[in-house]
């Protein structure tokens, strides 16, 4: 089933049209990622999903009930950890997390447990200090561990990890794709090594519209299987290939690089035949940097 | 909603606001009786100056009614003071996207409002409460209550301005994101109030009117008098939190 489905979105900011028609599903269990540049309107998806922002066209699902603008009852489902998020200083994390659990109508008992639970999952959880000591990196760790105190069905996060440095990058991406038994995660960024790393499909918006969507699998091999290097341990067959086999490119280091994969067979036949000295070969993984690249030069 | 008034009780505590506050008052309510004490003394020092440049001065003789003239002249400097204080309560949570955060999490747009009108009409009875029985108690025990009539009303009519002005305060904070357009608001609405009630007929229903406490105190009115005051004071304060609590419901957060 789909937790979220998204079906023609549109929104425009005064004459800006931010999403044309934005239309994408995801799916229970996963870790989604939501891709695209600064300003491509994720975040403005986002909090349509949220229900504090009022499309223009189209609608949004959770969990099969349509999301009504101001107050979103499809809320109760969702965890969400905005962009930069912020609290009330005077409280510690324990005390936030208490009045988290009452604004979501949780029994005391409940509040006790869950938040203890998370707590340690978010490594605050022998943090006395009130909110206004923390770091960055903190304060977006207590936010995943409020954003998931009332179990959410969907947990919604903006762009968790633009704001950290490597270790709290590394740590937070932990906790998300730990929760990934328990709830579904649509998680929005422009760094694309986090989507590699933890998210099972993606969804790259640009020009207000889904560009690429699919597995991380699916993308690439759609976008080619990447590309293979030969290095070879005889220089002077650098020339004989490269004249049999124009495809091949120069690198460095004795390689040759081959684009088209297809052409594999060939080039590695020919090598057999000709007793070229074969020393290495790779297959390049297509990265999903150059891909979003690839994208984005496409649609301009 | 509970949640919601327990996290305003501790950030008054623990922002300090409540203490600033407390003091305030405090200040104010032992300021309006020691004005009064210490008048013939003031008057004595400057008695032979004023006599040099041609004014007789009587001995002056202060009652209790010169304690309560300062009193109901003081409280619309604590008014001001406590809006100033309490001013950011709104602003703050636009800003920092904490009003987006709890409706998020299911808190209704309309409870955020009760809350806050809650917590500040409690902070305002209280320390204007405060500050009259620190008045009281010395006035009537340095000068008694002679001559002193309706006080109960007077005091009440005041607070009663007061409340006025904080719902008033709340639907403009929930029109205007920031401070200074929430205070301004308020203050360009009072303002245009007592400008109107400079016109005779109108002045004895506007809530302005309210705040002339001493009349009563003097016998110079009737509490009766000041019923339709009230009463246009009271509905238009209801007037302003229906509309606060359908503005927020509405409002681009
Ligand atoms: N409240 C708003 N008023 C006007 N323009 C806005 C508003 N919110 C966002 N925008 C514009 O919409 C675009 C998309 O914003 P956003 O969704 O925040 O992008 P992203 O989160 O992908 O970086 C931006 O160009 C931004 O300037
Ligand atoms: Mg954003």
């Amino acid at each position: 089933m789909d937790v979220l489905r998204v079906e023609n979105l549109k929104k425009s900011f005064g004459k800006k049209q931010v999403l044309k028609n934005l239309s994408f599903a995801v799916p229970e269990h996963t870790v989604y990622g939501f891709v695209g540049r600064n300003g491509a309107g994720k975040s403005t998806t986002m909090k349509i999903a949220l229900g504090i922002l009022a499309a223009d066209e189209g609608s949004v699902y959770v969990l099969d009930e349509k999301v009504k603008y101001g107050n979103a009852k499809t809320n109760r489902v969702i965890g969400y950890l905005p962009d930069v998020p912020e609290y009330y200083d005077y409280m510690t994390a324990g005390e936030y997390l208490r009045f988290c659990g009452q604004l979501s109508g949780m029994n005391k008992k409940e509040i006790r447990e869950r938040s203890g639970k998370l707590l340690e999952l978010v490594g605050l959880a022998d943090e006395k200090k009130r909110v206004k000591g923390f770091s960055r990196g903190m304060k977006q760790r207590l936010g995943v561990a409020q954003a998931l105190l009332h179990k959410p069905k969907l947990l919604i996060c903006d762009e968790p990890t633009s704001a950290l440095d490597p270790l709290g990058r590394r740590e937070l991406l932990d906790i998300l794709s730990a929760v990934k038994e328990e709830t579904t995660v649509l998680f929005s960024t422009h760094i694309l090594s986090d989507v590699e790393q933890i998210c099972d499909r993606v969804a790259v918006l640009e020009q207000g519209e889904i560009a690429v969507e699919g597995t991380i699998d699916e993308i690439k091999s759609a976008h080619g299987d990447g590309n293979v290097s030969l290095t070879l341990g005889n220089a002077d067959a650098f020339d004989k290939l490269l004249t049999r086999f124009p495809e091949l490119t120069r690198g460095m280091h004795h390689t040759l690089t081959l684009a088209q994969p297809d052409q594999l067979p060939a080039v590695l036949r020919y090598i057999a035949d000709e007793n070229i000295p074969l020393i290495r070969l790779e297959r390049g993984e297509v990265s999903l940097e150059d891909l979003f690249l690839e994208t984005i030069k496409g649609e301009r | 909603m509970t949640a919601y008034l327990k996290k305003e009780c501790m950030e008054y505590m623990r922002t300090g606001r409540l203490v600033i506050l407390s003091l305030i008052f405090i200040f104010f309510g032992i300021l309006s009786p020691a004005i009064a004490k210490l008048t013939p003394w003031m008057m004595e020092q400057l008695a032979d100056d004023m006599e040099k440049s041609g004014f007789v001065v009587k001995n002056v003789t202060v009652t209790a009614v010169n304690s309560w003239d300062q009193f109901f002249g003081n409280a619309p400097m604590e008014l001001i003071v406590f809006l100033l204080v309490v001013g950011g309560c709104f602003a703050a949570e636009y800003k920092s996207g904490v009003f987006v955060f709890a409706v998020t999490r299911g808190l209704r747009r309309g409870k955020i409002v009760l809350a806050k009108i809650l917590m500040l009409t409690a902070l305002w009875t209280l320390l204007y409460g405060v500050c009259f029985l620190i008045t009281y108690g010395y006035t009537v025990y340095f000068w008694g209550s002679d001559g002193v009539w309706n006080l109960a009303s007077a005091v009440f009519f005041w607070w009663l301005f007061g409340i006025w002005a904080v719902c008033l305060f709340i639907l403009m904070a929930t029109l205007l994101p920031t401070v200074s357009g929430a205070l301004g608001g308020t203050a360009g609405v009072v303002i245009g109030v007592y400008l109107l009630s400079l016109v005779p007929k109108l002045s004895d229903c506007l809530p302005t009117y309210l705040m002339n406490g001493m009349s009563i105190v003097t016998r110079d009115k009737v509490p009766y008098d000041y019923t339709v005051s009230a009463l246009v004071t009271g509905v238009s304060a209801f007037v302003f939190l229906i509309s606060a609590v359908l503005v927020f419901r509405r409002k681009q957060l």
